[in-house]
């Protein structure tokens, strides 16, 4: 798995985009460190905003109707 | 072949007749409709069909060009599919609703004017709230009044509009309309349109009753009231900055809320929030690209969905939940339905190969050649989200993560495998032969997906959003929690509302008593023979059969609880239709 994710990392030091629309993502392992840090940020971001604000016991409607 | 034979009619009969027919013979009449519907898809050219006059005015019923060819192409494959799905359904009510919805989505996208298009939209709304009441259970009900009046309110959005359009310009005609030339009914209409496309904010109505309907009823609904409002836009309002802003946002909201969301079925209506926007971002950007991509997206969107929703359908027939908390471990018991499920996980996270990524690429390509390069990484990003909910953490906590919980599974009717078979082939079939589907996009546009580059991004984007998964999945463990949206802002609206009209009541009540006391009984009496017969001779007198129908249809959905719910409706209706009436002789 590690090894597949490794290959595509060397392969991006070959590939590059035809046309970079803005000058970070022509740079090799930028869309690596994207889905990586945009996993992270969201598996962080809003389990946090689940357990402070957004999340409510099941019955949280009933109760009140 | 010249020849122009209006779906929406196949389906309107296919309801009458399975209506009078027992439901045991009169489920296998759907499948049939569709496939003829196919057919009269297939079979015609472009160009406008079925013009009738109604109250002094010329309908366009039957308006074909590339761009309601495409809608209505995929529209009558993905009835197909609901309806094999729906096979083993003996409950009749539940076919009927489900006719006259595609017949109303059919409607819709070849209506040539205002007038056809909101007869149609009002039909897809009523009946789709049937698709939620038929569940009979009490959460359904109430999610499905919830549902059916956010749509109220969205179709007075476009009345209005309409009207005021008409009061304006003389016309209904529905036609594209200029960004910079628009006025205040076109904001009006376009409100209307996003109420359906679940624009955020408006979008609450989605996540609160899909996953209530029933399990056949979600995979159609999945597939025709958003992508109707996607078709409208693209039709409409191409080229509104407003949407390209908006749609990116819905793209990431809906895939935020997916990550939290612990009910199957849920996490993938938040989904269609998500993927909703990448078409409206599409149509809002209107450049030939852009919009294409938003086609194409619709398009391969449907069915994918379809599909998500047939397995998260399967889970909820088989094992009686759909809250990834109490599933777990099924992969043994139920492996054909994760299969088809992941054919659908990887399409919709783009993978290459299966459908997303020919559409989805294109969208994104198309935002960033338009120069909006903050717009097309919201979407990459958006991508990231729907891979790490859709395509990993849901299944994994479905079908692994834990031991088999051992729970008694009810036995999966063979058909419903069946459609899942077939809409899983149609997502690889147009992954791999991108061909297909682009030789129906409206606007001519070079696009290759396969390049590269391309594959590489993706594999790239993906794998490691796969290792951000890995490192976090005791993080993302589901919880047996609900999540406040936006749902909650109108629930409160509700209630206030509610505490209003009550005070007003009591209000009227104590005058009443007071007239009550001065005029005495016989006075009273004389009042209510009066009101009763202005009630029975004037009124139902003059839409009588409307309000028949709507209360038989209406009785047949009834619950224990919910006696005068159907009522409501029927009264909906009414009240819509003398208004429409008044306004139309008046106006």
């Amino acid at each position: 798995m590690f090894i597949c994710l490794g290959l595509l990392l060397v392969f991006n030091l070959f590939i590059r985009p035809h046309d970079p629309h803005f000058g970070l993502d022509g740079v090799p392992g930028f869309w690596a460190l994207f889905g990586l840090a945009g996993a992270l940020l969201l598996a962080r971001g809003a389990k946090g905003a689940a357990h402070t604000f957004l999340g409510k016991s099941e019955d949280f409607y009933d109760t009140k109707e | 072949m010249d020849t122009f034979f209006h779906p929406s009619l196949i389906f309107g009969a296919c309801a009458a007749l399975v209506w009078l027919l027992p439901g045991r013979t009169g489920r296998f009449l759907p499948p049939a409709a569709a496939a003829l519907a196919i057919a009269s898809v297939l079979a015609m050219n472009e160009g406008l069909y079925a013009q009738t006059g109604y109250l002094g005015l010329t309908l366009r019923l039957g308006r074909v060009d590339a761009l309601s060819h495409l809608f209505a192409h995929v529209f009558a494959i993905q009835a197909l599919v609901g309806f094999i799905f729906a096979l083993h359904v003996e409950d009749r009510w539940q076919h009927v609703a489900a006719c006259l919805y595609i017949a109303g989505a059919f409607g819709c996208t070849f209506a040539g004017d205002y007038v056809a298009l909101f007869i149609f939209w009002e039909l897809m709304s009523v009946s789709s709230t049937f698709l939620v009441w038929l569940r009979r259970m009490p959460a359904s009900t109430r999610a499905g009044m919830r549902y059916f009046l956010f749509h109220v309110m969205g179709g007075v959005f476009v009345l209005a509009g309409m009207l005021l359009r008409y009061q304006a310009l003389g016309t209904f005609a529905f036609e594209a309309v200029d960004p910079a030339a628009a006025r205040y009914y076109d904001f009006l209409i376009l409100a209307g349109f996003c109420v359906n496309a679940a624009v955020i904010p408006l979008h609450a109505w989605l996540p609160d009753a899909y996953p209530e309907a029933t399990v056949t009823g979600a995979v159609f609904m999945s597939a025709f009231t958003t992508k109707t409002a996607v078709y409208v836009l693209a039709r409409g309002y191409a080229g509104f900055e407003v949407l390209a802003v908006m749609g990116t946002l819905m793209t990431i909201y809906g895939v935020v809320y997916a990550t939290i969301e612990n009910n199957a079925r849920r996490i993938l209506a938040y989904h269609i929030v998500s993927q909703v926007g990448y078409m409206v971002a599409g149509v809002g950007i209107g450049t030939a690209m852009t919009l294409n991509g938003a086609c194409a997206h619709a398009y391969a969107h449907i069915l994918y969905k379809g599909l998500l929703f047939m397995g998260a359908g399967t889970l909820l027939y088989a094992a009686g939940t759909a809250k990834l908390s109490e599933l777990g471990g099924l992969f043994r018991r139920l492996p054909w339905a994760f299969g088809w499920y992941m054919v659908a996980a990887v399409s919709i996270s783009g993978f290459p190969l299966f459908s997303g990524f020919v559409s989805k690429t294109m969208t994104i390509t198309g935002a960033a050649e338009a120069h909006h390069p903050w717009l097309a990484l919201g979407m990459e990003f958006a991508a990231v989200g729907t891979f790490l909910s859709v395509g990993i953490k849901l299944p994994y906590f479905a079908w692994f993560a834990k031991p088999d919980p051992g729970m008694r599974l009810r036995p999966v009717p063979r058909n419903m495998y069946a459609a899942m078979g077939l809409a899983g082939v149609l997502c690889f079939l147009i992954g791999v032969q991108p061909g297909l589907l682009y030789r129906l996009l409206p606007y001519p546009a070079g696009y290759v997906p396969y390049t590269a580059w391309h594959v590489l991004q993706t594999l790239l984007l993906l794998g490691f959003t796969g290792l951000g998964f890995y490192l976090l999945r005791a993080k993302l463990a589901p919880e047996a929690k609900i999540n406040l949206d936006w749902d909650y802002v109108y629930r409160l609206a509700g209630r206030l509302v509610l505490c209003l009209a009550r005070r007003l009541l009591e209000r009227a009540d104590a005058g009443w008593s007071e007239f009550y006391h001065r005029a005495g009984l016989k006075g009273l009496l004389r009042v209510a023979r009066g009101s009763v017969w202005f009630d029975t001779s004037a009124i139902d007198g003059a839409v009588d059969g409307t309000a028949a129908a709507m209360r038989r249809i209406g009785r047949a959905a009834a619950l224990a609880q919910t006696g005068q719910l159907q009522n409501y409706l029927a009264t909906a209706v009414l009240v819509g239709l003398i208004v429409f009436a008044v306004v139309w002789f008046w106006g």
